[in-house]
Parts: C-alpha cells; sequence; structure tokens
C-alpha cells in the first residue's frame, strides 16, 4: 500500500540535497519515492521553447544520456504539462497487474519546470497527493541547482545558442510569476538568436515593476545595449528612483556607454497590486494592450518620450490608469506582430489579441497560452523569425488571491 | 536630397554620407525627400536622428518630406516626429 510521502522523508531528500550535483537528482528523487511506493520515478525537463520534454538521467555532458523524450504537443506527458495536472496512463501494458503510470506536472506553483512519472499499486487521493507533494519538492530541487548547471542548460536547448540570447536568458527574471493578486508570464524569440529584447518584472512589497525592451539592432552589440538598460533601470528603482528618473539614469549610463549611437525602446510600469493603479511611461515603445473581459480591448496613451540613449531630451510623462480584477496587460516588442509569413503577411495585432482571448479564457492557463501563442508566431514566420519578438502578460485579480491560476 | 527604397542597417550609411556635408554648409533647412522610402527601421532612425542632431548645432533643421504611412508610423511610435517635422510634398516644405 502506498503511503503518502512523510512530510519527514521529502524534508530530508530537501536537506541530502544541498550538496549534491544536478546529476544526481534523479536517482536521490527516485530513492525516496520507492520508499514511499512510488516505482520507475523518471524526471523530465522542458526545452526552452516548450516543445519537447527530456529526461533527466543525470548521464553524459547535457545530463540526459540514454534518456526518453515527448513532445509537449501530441503525447500524454505533455498533456500533463500543458494543464499543470497528474494524469494517469489508461491501458499501460507490462508493470504488475493494477500497477499505474503517473505523470505529473513539475511546478514551483508557478513555473513549470517539466513532468514526473512514476508507478504506484494504488490509485486514492492519498497516492495522488504523495505524487504532487514529490513533484513541488523536485521543482525546488530543480531550481536550486538550474543557476550554476551547465547540464541544464544544455538539457534544455535544442538548437545553438548565439552570445545575445545567451546574454539574455540569463538577464531575465523566470518565466512565470503569481503572487499578491498578480500573475505574470513572459516569453521571448527566436529562443536562440534573440538579439536586444528584453522583459522584466519585480516585486517590491505590493509594487509590482514590470518592463519590457527592445535595443536596437540584432547582433550582440544589440544583447550588451539591453543588458546595460536592463541593469541600469533595476539600479535606479533599487536606489528608489521613480519610472522617470529610472529611465533618465538608463539613458544617461547608455549615452556613457554608445554616445548616442544606440537606444533602446521601452515601456516602464509599476503596478500597484492592492489597488489596480498602473503607472507608467512610455520610451518611444509600441502601447500596452489592455483586455477587459473577453471582448474589450484599447490600447493605453502616453506620450511618447524617445528611445532611451537617443538623447533626444524629449520630456517623459508618467501615464496612470486603473485596471479592473480581471484585467490583463500586454507588453510586446514589434516582433510578435509584424512577423510576415511566406506572402508577407504580418501576423498583426488582431490576430495576437484574438489568440489571448481564445485561449486564455479560462481553457488554458496564462502560460499555456504564451507557449501556443509563441508557437503560432513562429509558425507564422515559418519556424524562423528575422526579429525578436517578446510579450510580457501580466493579469490582476485584485482581491481573488485564491484563484490565482498560474 | 532623396533617398529611395529601405532605409536599413544596410542603407543608412549612405545617407548619412549624403546627409551629413549638407549639414555643416550654411544651410537652414535640409529637406530630406524620404517619398522612395518604404520601409525604415532603428538604423534608419538613428541616421535620421543623427542628422537632426547635427543640423540642430549650427542651427540648421532637418525636415522630411513625403515619408510613408509605415515611415511615419515608426517617428510617432518612437516620438521622433516631435523633432522631425513632416511635409507631404517640397512645395510645401518650409523655406
Amino acid at each position: 500500500m502506498t503511503e503518502r510521502v512523510a512530510a519527514a522523508s521529502l524534508v530530508r531528500l530537501m536537506q541530502a540535497s544541498h550538496t549534491v550535483t544536478l546529476e544526481q537528482l534523479p536517482e536521490m528523487i527516485a530513492e525516496c519515492a520507492a520508499a514511499a511506493g512510488m516505482h520507475d520515478t523518471a524526471v523530465f525537463v522542458v526545452d526552452i521553447r516548450e516543445t519537447v520534454l527530456r529526461q533527466l538521467t543525470g548521464k553524459g555532458p547535457g545530463a540526459g544520456d540514454g534518456g526518453q523524450e515527448f513532445t509537449v504537443q501530441g503525447s500524454l506527458p505533455g498533456q500533463a504539462y500543458q494543464r499543470v495536472e497528474l494524469l494517469a496512463e489508461q491501458d499501460r501494458a507490462g508493470g504488475g497487474a493494477g500497477r499505474r503510470r503517473w505523470w505529473v506536472a513539475v511546478t514551483d506553483g508557478v513555473e513549470r519546470l517539466g513532468v514526473l512519472r512514476a508507478d504506484t499499486d494504488t490509485d486514492d487521493e492519498r497516492t495522488r497527493q504523495a505524487l504532487r507533494d514529490l513533484s513541488g519538492m523536485t521543482a525546488l530541487l530543480l531550481l536550486s541547482k538550474r543557476s550554476f548547471s551547465d547540464s541544464f542548460a544544455r538539457l534544455v536547448r535544442t538548437e545553438r545558442m548565439n552570445v545575445a540570447a545567451e546574454m539574455q536568458w540569463n538577464l531575465t527574471p523566470p518565466t512565470a510569476y503569481a503572487g499578491h493578486d498578480a500573475t505574470v508570464g513572459g516569453v521571448m524569440e527566436p529562443a536562440y538568436q534573440v538579439g536586444g529584447d528584453a522583459f522584466d518584472y519585480a516585486v517590491a512589497g505590493h509594487t509590482l515593476h514590470l518592463g519590457v525592451y527592445d535595443a536596437m539592432g540584432h547582433d550582440t552589440t544589440a544583447g550588451i545595449t539591453a543588458n546595460v538598460a536592463v541593469a541600469a533601470c533595476r539600479n535606479a528603482r533599487r536606489q528608489g528612483a521613480s519610472l522617470v528618473e529610472a529611465s533618465r539614469q538608463v539613458e544617461e549610463t547608455l549615452v556613457q556607454q554608445f554616445g548616442s549611437s544606440r537606444y533602446v525602446t521601452a515601456i516602464l510600469a509599476d503596478l500597484d497590486m492592492e489597488t489596480g493603479r498602473l503607472t507608467w511611461i512610455n520610451r518611444g515603445h509600441h502601447l500596452p494592450i489592455l483586455l477587459r473581459g473577453n471582448r474589450w480591448t484599447t490600447e493605453l496613451a502616453c506620450q511618447p518620450a524617445g528611445p532611451m540613449g537617443a538623447d533626444l531630451g524629449l520630456p517623459v510623462t508618467e501615464s496612470t490608469d486603473q485596471l479592473e480584477p480581471g484585467d490583463r496587460l500586454l507588453l510586446y516588442t514589434d516582433g510578435v506582430i509584424e512577423a510576415r509569413d511566406a506572402q508577407g503577411e504580418q501576423f498583426g495585432q488582431e490576430r495576437f489579441i484574438d489568440f489571448i482571448l481564445r485561449y486564455h479564457s479560462g481553457e488554458h492557463t496564462l502560460h499555456e497560452t504564451l507557449r501556443r501563442l509563441m508557437a503560432a508566431v513562429l509558425e507564422h514566420h515559418d519556424g524562423k523569425l528575422d526579429d525578436d519578438a517578446t510579450v510580457l502578460l501580466t493579469e490582476w485579480r485584485g482581491g481573488h488571491q485564491h484563484e490565482l491560476i498560474p | 536630397m532623396t533617398a529611395a527604397g529601405a532605409l536599413d542597417l544596410h542603407t543608412a550609411p549612405q545617407l548619412s554620407d549624403a546627409l551629413q556635408p549638407l549639414l555643416h554648409t550654411q544651410t537652414h533647412t535640409v529637406l530630406a525627400d524620404l517619398s522612395g522610402v518604404a520601409f525604415l527601421d532603428s538604423t534608419g532612425l538613428t541616421c535620421l536622428i543623427a542628422a537632426y542632431r547635427t543640423a540642430r548645432s549650427p542651427g540648421a533643421r532637418t525636415v522630411l518630406i513625403a515619408p510613408s504611412e509605415r515611415v511615419r508610423h515608426m517617428l510617432a511610435l518612437t516620438g521622433a516626429d516631435q523633432l522631425l517635422p513632416s511635409c507631404p510634398t517640397l512645395d510645401t516644405a518650409p523655406d
């Protein structure tokens, strides 16, 4: 009979993990699971484009040698990943009589990292809870190793990456956040060849700082420009600067570095997660789109103050907008709407908004919606984008903390 | 001065080369005819901004003639239209 993984055994797993490498995790997790009646446990992580789930075996340079692989689209493990659920495999041949195979999304409650596979002889609520608990702990263990593991970086790549993209993925915060009445999801393409795009968010008390950046050009210098801009903005912000002041600091830093030969357009915003009040500035960027309910959409308005680094000397105006519970705010870069298909037709703002409305209407989570959006943008462009495309989608659910669905 | 085609990474240096000498003469206004420019990317915009800056120091100004809708959109989006005025035709351009 399967026992629920006792809290004590999960704590022991966590403590033992402190001094092991990523490569040792799958075996440790499987041992802990086996002691609780979960057999053949395996951990799968998703690639950065969220198209494939790869088994973490701990072997080889990418810690995935000899492992299985499943597509996110069209496989049962992929279903568990997409829906952030626990799914049982039906009619599985082999195994003992009555033995059941499970697939459970590995998530820290917000970010989806992959899926966990395990077989059990029982199928009751305790079993299911034990599987969920183990997947939650697995997520935390993976996160604790990810930032300094080259093996992890290799495992989650399906293509060669350029230097700018290498910088950008280290620059941006995790692609998912949820807490204090707000959910945030970020996506960036072309994931392996990104040039000057970046997104940023940070939480301080009940303020959610948001930013989307587009540095001119598609080369390594564009990546460097974006890094300087985001770092200068964070630096100013952490010293208490207002949005206007922070953007001026960014401008000054860029001019010091590049003369006025390199610039970055951006939307910088602060959302008060308690009141829904959005304060923002426009540094020569595409305007944010506000989605209310399933029908009403509008582009917010704010006089452009010129790109940061171009040193145009235009006044920087702060705009404020009051969000309503359930509102979604879209910050994005031009590559999303300007991606052209073989016939030269743009993906377009209308299709972009329709896509978000159609998929993020209860059927899919915010992050799954963004995954599908970027797959559609890429497909529209025959799998190869010329320009960077970034989306930062924020949902504010004021007063509905318990309903947050990351 | 007349530019045509796409004003981007590959063509912007040519525009720079053409614009800069004009700005250093005793000109009051440089009219940049963009009627043949279908597309303006960030490098092209940088080039126009550089022209504006160079012109400003000796007291001259840059006026864009007949920019296409896409070019106007790019200028308005970034705020550069606040510094680089446009005229629909050469005839309506200021002296």
